[in-house]
């Protein structure tokens, strides 16, 4: 609470105090009267701070909108700029001379216009009102934590800070359907049946004539082909058309590997925008919309539709998932606490009070005997027994009388170290007093018996004090502040905030989860302690087996099944995707595999391959790149041969238009139905 | 090019319209100082905190407001630099002295304008990112002219005066009283003192009864603001010190198992770990075992040579 200017102050005033009254006021009074009107001032400077702070603290409101094209909204769109606008209002009675009122930035989002703070007299009932302006290009999750007030008074000695947590996810949806997506306007049939209905050869309801066939028993009459019956001779019936819509399903990977990438320019965002497009597109064909979300663990379906709602839910779910992020996994507990301290302290500063998040001092001693070699103290403190022995003996022999027969034999030994000993002490400078001389025979007569154990104590202390330097003790400090904060926030154990001072993976896995539950970017390690790629997954394949084969027992009709993952990393472990699919198009489904493309790596060309500068080679990380590049181009061209194999379509996102190839297929499914 | 937080930007606040009247009110308050201290017949009395407080403004050092409160009164206390007799306070020792208030309330309208003027031109919150995280070209969060309203010098002088007069009631309640062991409460009016063989001496009973009075008011403040603290804690303030509380009542015993389920967890990921780190630390605990049985045998000998010669 106290500012450095603050205590400078303070210690002036006391100091000048301190002198008037006890040396110099008798003669000179106005020493002490300057201190003592100092410190009334700082006195009365300080409780006016903390009334003001304390009677608002409680009563601050915080409404937050969200702006896009004028109006408020509840969900923003991607690639259209969102204004936000936060107003602050104080509901006490007293004023804040001097606040800062800031509204926290959704992280690793670009400020496009306006201010995110704003320096106030925070008087009553007046709003502060912060706008600005924040542009996503892909979809996702734009997180508000919440409002910061940092709170001075006008001299500048005391201050503090607040934090109003009101988190708010608001989630960013895929755009609207824009000029590639849009419907195409060419038409190919001319008997096409109404938009998002074809017609199936099978016997159904539908208007168009299918076949005849005998009249059975409880045929309808009205279904009777009189003519036909008229020239056979006997009753026959008109079969029908069945009409079905034609329903598409887009499974999206969300597995880790498509998480990674910068906010809004992930492959998940791209391939969630190219899902989104889809669907819009498909929708205003009044096609049915299904969605399967599928990562290394498990899949989540949203049945097909096509109403508005489920579009607006099929949207949020893609928004949603386009904001996950990877998980960083295996991290070290010193780059986690270097990026979640901080964090906390701007988000929990209440919770940093050292009232309530103590760190006593012997939470920074290291204990020697919670070593391995701990145990090993006690040696000294045996040894020193066995050398006091002959006291402890001769004690024996007063109060209980001889002693037994086996002790007698070795008690020459101890006197022989005892004299050994003596002789070594009668060495020692001596002052000729014996009031000092026989405290410092004595003095040094047990230091020399007890040695070992004094050696002993001079390791323990130095072995359990270096725990209060650096780097030990900084490090301590945070884990329990931080382990607290989490166990709070979990609802756990003081137990619990002990594990995470000692334990590094629980706790590294925490403060993990703490800065993704923050949409907080760490550091991803993309290869594990044996330089394997963490986040290639063979489970992804088993996953989306699972999914594709539901989606196929689910199916009344064939179907487009549109595969939006990366799959060219999983190279041999392909098998269950490429069973899936020929299931799928054993029941004559479409299927339609769409895949991420690195920017940085070029399509691979057909024809020989372009020579290379030798000069470039001897670089290694050029050889590197080339053989990186060329090894990702080579298993996109295996996956592209084994999918084609089996009759899948693949293309790259990267591909000229992947939509249009997409609605191209939905009214191939279409219309290869309705002709004859 | 001038950044924020350069001198020359400092001093274009300094010209801003409203600053401008704090600027002033701050040199009236030396001039002020300068006549009164002037009174002393040293020009040296009324010179230096003058000298010292310009320079705080135009140079913004922050450390110089403390300075000049120490050189005030000391030059209170000896007029020309070195203690040689004189000085106008020897000859009026009493509360409400019309010089003393005048001096100290100068000192405090100098030292708020001071204050004000840092907070607006200089820096008015601190920053307290890591100081990795900060540059120099970073601006200051500052206190905006735009904030300053009409009426808050006025505020801010009258404020200083009655400061300067609680501070006579106090040093007039400290003067008149004294400490009385043998009574309850422990202080007693001083002219009712006739013995005066057995009380503490002037300085000692005044030390006591500001330290008294202040503590008490401080104490009361800090019980009473410490209970509206708790009252405004929110659900998880008052869990973590629950678990705060229960936290330091069993660490020891959660700290030992902890440790050992650590250790645990180590080797069950790296089973031989264990045992590379037995060894390796057992070498080096042998080595200095090894070599400081060596050492104290020699010096055993050594030693046992020398008494047997």
């Amino acid at each position: 609470m106290l500012t450095a200017r603050g205590l400078w102050c303070l210690i002036v005033a006391g100091a000048v105090t301190l002198i008037g009254l006890t040396t110099v006021g008798v003669e000179h009074p106005i020493v002490a009267i300057l201190g003592i009107t100092l410190l009334v001032w700082y006195l009365v400077e300080g409780l006016l701070f903390t009334l003001r702070f304390r009677s608002t603290l409680g009563k601050i409101d915080v409404v937050r909108e969200i702006l896009q094209n004028g109006r408020v909204v509840s969900n923003a769109w991607s690639g259209i700029a969102c204004t936000v606008r936060v107003m602050v209002t104080n509901r006490g009675k007293a004023s804040w001379p001097l606040a800062i009122v800031m509204d926290r930035a959704p992280e690793a989002r670009k400020i496009r216009g306006g201010y995110t703070e704003q320096t106030v007299e925070f008087l009553p009932n007046v709003p502060v009102v912060i706008e600005y302006e924040l542009k996503s290009s892909g979809p996702g999750i734009y997180r508000f934590e919440g409002v910061e007030i940092r709170v001075a008074d006008l001299a500048g000695f005391f201050y503090k800070r607040i934090f109003l947590r009101r988190p708010v996810d608001i989630l960013i949806l895929p755009p609207l359907t824009d000029s590639e997506g849009k419907q195409r306007a060419d038409k190919r049939f001319n008997t096409l049946p109404p938009p998002g209905i074809h017609r199936l050869r099978r016997p159904g309801s539908g208007s168009e004539l299918l076949d005849l066939r005998d009249y059975i028993a409880g045929d309808p009459p009205k279904m009777i082909a009189w003519k036909a019956s008229a020239k056979k001779d006997k009753l026959i019936t008109k079969e029908l058309e069945s009409d079905i819509p034609v329903r598409c399903t887009l499974f999206l990977d969300t597995s880790q590997a498509m998480r990674l990438g910068p906010v809004g320019e992930t492959p998940l965002c791209r391939l969630s925008e190219v899902a989104s497009s889809i669907a819009q597109a498909a929708a205003a064909n009044r096609d049915l919309v299904g969605l399967t979300l599928f990562d290394e663990a498990k899949f989540d379906v949203l049945p097909a539709a096509r109403n508005t709602v489920h579009t607006i839910r099929l949207l949020s779910k893609l928004a949603d998932a386009s904001a996950q992020r990877p998980d960083p996994g295996g991290q070290e507990v010193k780059p986690m606490v270097r990026i979640a301290y901080p964090l906390a302290q701007e988000l929990y500063p209440d919770l940093f009070d050292r009232g309530l998040n103590s760190q006593p001092w012997g939470l920074f001693w290291k204990p020697l005997l919670d070593t391995r070699w701990g145990w090993l103290a006690w040696i000294p403190v045996l040894f020193s027994m066995i050398v006091n022995a002959p006291g402890v003996l001769a004690l024996y022999y007063m109060l209980l009388g001889p002693l037994p027969k086996w002790l007698q034999s070795i008690m020459p030994l101890f006197t022989e170290w005892i004299n050994f000993c003596a002789r070594i002490v009668r060495q020692r400078p001596k002052s000729n007093y014996l009031l000092l001389d026989v405290p410092l025979f004595l003095f040094a007569m047990l230091l020399l018996l007890n040695l070992p154990i004094t050696v002993t104590v001079i390791v323990w202390f130095i072995h359990g004090i270096r725990g209060f330097f650096s780097p030990h003790a900084p490090m301590r400090r945070k884990r329990k502040q931080l382990g607290a904060i989490f166990t709070v926030l979990d609802g756990g154990t003081p137990a619990t905030v002990e594990r995470y001072i000692h334990d590094d993976e629980f706790f590294a896995a925490r403060a993990g989860k703490f800065l993704a539950d923050h949409h907080v970017e760490v550091p991803v390690a993309l290869y594990d302690g044996d330089g394997r790629y963490r986040f290639r997954s063979e489970s992804k394949a088993v996953v989306l087996q699972n999914a594709i084969l539901g989606s196929v027992s689910r199916a009344r009709d064939n179907e487009l099944f549109v595969i939006l993952a990366d799959l060219t990393e999983l190279g041999d472990d392909m098998a269950a995707v490429l069973k899936a699919v020929r299931v799928a198009r054993s029941r004559h489904h479409h299927v339609m595999v769409i895949v991420p493309w690195p920017s940085d790596v070029p399509a691979a060309e057909p024809g020989p391959k372009t020579d290379i500068d030798p000069m470039e080679l001897l670089r290694v990380s050029k050889l590197v790149q080339i053989a990186l590049v060329r090894g990702y181009q080579q298993r996109y061209e295996k996956l592209q041969k084994e999918l084609v194999r089996v009759g899948a379509t693949v293309l790259r996102v990267t591909d000229r238009d992947p939509i249009r190839a997409i609605l191209d297929r939905l009214d191939r499914v279409r219309g290869a139905r309705s002709r004859r | 090019m001038t950044y924020p937080n350069s001198l020359p930007a400092y001093w274009k606040v300094l010209l801003d319209e409203r600053v401008r009247g704090y600027v002033m009110v701050a040199g009236c308050a030396l001039i002020a100082i300068f006549v009164i201290q002037l009174s002393t017949g040293s020009l040296v009395a009324g010179g230096v905190p003058m000298l010292i407080g310009i320079l705080a403004m135009v140079l913004r050092w922050t450390a110089m407001p403390g300075f000049f409160v120490g050189t005030v009164a000391y030059l209170a206390v000896n007029p020309f630099g070195a203690p040689l007799p004189g000085g106008r306070s020897s000859v009026l020792p009493s509360s409400f002295s019309p010089f003393d208030m005048l001096l100290v309330a100068a000192v405090l309208v100098y030292l708020h304008a001071q204050f004000r003027v840092y907070s607006l031109a200089k820096q008015a919150f601190p920053d307290e990112r890591v100081k990795a995280a900060r540059s120099f070209r970073d601006p200051h969060d500052r206190r905006p002219p735009r904030l300053i309203s009409d009426n808050e010098l006025l505020m801010m002088i009258l404020f200083a005066v009655g400061t300067t007069i609680a501070g006579q009631f106090v040093w007039l309640f400290i003067t008149q009283f004294e400490v009385d062991s043998k009574l309850f409460p422990p202080i007693r009016f001083r002219l009712f003192v006739r013995d005066r063989s057995d009380l503490f001496s002037m300085a000692v009973s005044r030390f006591l009864l500001f330290t008294m009075s202040f503590g008490c008011v401080v104490g009361l403040a800090r019980i009473v603001l410490w209970y509206w603290q708790i009252r405004q804690w929110h659900r998880e303030e008052a869990k973590l010190l629950l678990l705060d509380t229960g936290w330091l009542e069993s660490r020891r015993e959660y700290s030992r198992i902890e440790t050992w389920r650590a250790a645990r967890i180590v080797d069950q990921r790296n089973p031989g770990e264990r045992w590379r780190r037995f060894k390796k630390t057992g070498k080096r605990l042998f080595n200095v075992l090894f070599f400081g049985f060596v050492s104290i045998c020699v010096l055993m000998l050594f030693l046992a040579y020398f008494i047997i010669r």
